[in-house]
């Protein structure tokens, strides 16, 4: 169990510091700008109260801020991301519940619930934080083509990272 | 009291979530200057349309009274327009750098240290920030900020306004300020000691700042006096403007405004 919390607390630092001065640098087009930090409440344990997925989720948000010196944009998106989590596992819930011990992860439940799981998350932060970004609604159109492909993009680095650190063991 | 107390319980990440949103969406706002332009903006709007049908509430009420104002006032200007003697209006004629656009005030304060108002004309008028701001008796103040239909404006009685002005009848020119106390009162300083003054004379603009035309009336000496020791006179300058009756003013746009700033510009950059 110990091992367990290191092992989250270290992905909390890896995944601000890659976010911040790997992924905040590239701009793909000038559209897709991937965030992958909510890998880390993605991967938070089944166990935990909702009220303490919602604060560790803005505290990573913040954090991020932090560094990028945009205090609050990710904290707000990474927040209503974090509180809606406990809905969405609900809402794609298997039959019998989730079993005890597991995690959500590839490799306790299969591919399509994991897709299905981080996809709605991750739309639900990148809409909350392009349309903070942008703050207006005279370019919907940009802005929600810009949701659509970095939350494909952030997909896509979260389900890789899933199939590189977590699909060979049943540990987190 | 108990039922609120379960309430809470019951419902503490729902309000833990709210109370983390408001505070990030606050932050988010006072941290980052294009969001922040943006809501400020919005805000501007917002509060410009309450003010707005608060005032055509109130305008309404006042129709009898209004209308009695305005052929006061049109009585006057035809008077004027006779006579030639107004400086407002021989301004206007005889040089035609100066475009007059009439607004109303819906919202004043007069009793703060930093007072504003705002008329109901804005950037889709052509209203920019800089531009003077008369009406019929005097000066009123200085454009600060526009939104699309609503202007904010610093008026004389704000501390933050400075206003080049000149002793009518002697030329002299000084600087005038408002201390935050009385708004029927500026202090006119910068004026030298050996200057012959009476009480009663009139204060009017220098027309050096670009902003006001040269003349507009700021108001009458009424009191003045020296300190042991300095070379300038305190003087204070009861306004002729009476803010907390205003209601049509005239927005002044400067056409050789931009000139005028562009030269004041070299002679800074030659120094």
């Amino acid at each position: 169990m110990s091992n367990n919390i290191f092992s989250h607390i270290i992905r909390f630092f890896v995944l601000i510091l890659l976010q911040v001065y790997v992924l905040n640098n590239i701009l793909f087009f000038n559209i897709i700008n991937p965030y992958v930090y909510i890998y880390f409440i993605l991967l938070l344990p089944f166990e935990l109260p909702p009220v303490l997925i919602t604060f560790l989720s803005f505290l990573i948000g913040i954090s991020v801020d932090f560094f990028a010196g945009t205090i609050a944009i990710n904290a707000f998106a990474s927040t209503i991301a974090g509180y809606m989590r406990p809905f969405i596992l609900k809402l794609f819930s298997p039959h019998d519940g989730y079993e005890k011990n597991s995690a959500p992860t590839i490799a306790f439940y299969n591919i399509n619930w994991w897709i299905k799981y981080a996809m709605f998350i991750t739309l639900i932060h990148h809409s909350v934080l392009f349309f903070t970004e942008t703050f207006h609604f005279h370019a919907v159109l940009y802005t929600i083509a810009k949701i659509i492909v970095s939350s494909a993009l952030s997909l896509i680095l979260m389900i890789l990272m899933q199939y590189f650190f977590h699909k060979s063991s049943k540990k987190l | 009291m108990r039922t609120i107390l379960k309430f809470i319980i019951k419902q503490h990440n729902l309000l833990f979530f709210l109370l983390i949103a408001i505070f990030c969406f606050v932050l988010t706002i006072r941290n980052n200057d294009y969001q922040k332009a943006v809501s400020v903006k919005f805000m501007d709007e917002l509060t410009g349309n309450v003010h707005n049908s608060y005032y055509s509430f109130i305008q309404y009420i006042n129709t009898i009274n209004e209308n009695k104002k305005l052929a006061n006032e049109n009585a006057l200007l035809r008077k004027m327009l006779l006579n030639k003697k107004d400086s407002l209006q021989t301004i206007i004629q005889t040089t035609n750098n100066f475009d007059l656009i009439v607004a109303n005030v819906i919202y004043a304060s007069v009793f703060k240290a930093n007072n504003y108002l705002i008329i109901n004309k804005g950037s889709n008028d052509s209203l920019k920030p800089d531009m003077a701001v008369i009406c019929p008796e005097g000066v009123v103040g200085i454009i600060k900020s526009t939104s699309p239909h609503f202007s904010t404006v610093i008026p004389l009685i704000n501390t933050n306004a400075h206003i080049s002005a000149r002793i009518k009848t002697n030329k002299y020119f000084g600087t005038t300020t408002w201390d935050g106390t009385n708004s029927s009162i500026v202090n006119l300083s910068d004026i030298p000691y050996h200057v012959k003054l009476h009480m009663g004379d009139t204060v009017i603009t220098s027309g050096f700042s670009a902003i006001f035309p040269e003349g507009i009336t700021i108001g009458t000496i009424s009191h003045f006096d020296y300190s042991e020791g300095s070379d300038f006179y305190n003087i204070e300058v009861k306004i002729s403007t009476q803010f907390s009756k205003l209601d049509y003013v005239y927005v002044v746009k400067n056409k050789l405004q931009n000139e005028l700033k562009e030269i004041q510009k070299t002679i800074n950059n030659v120094q």
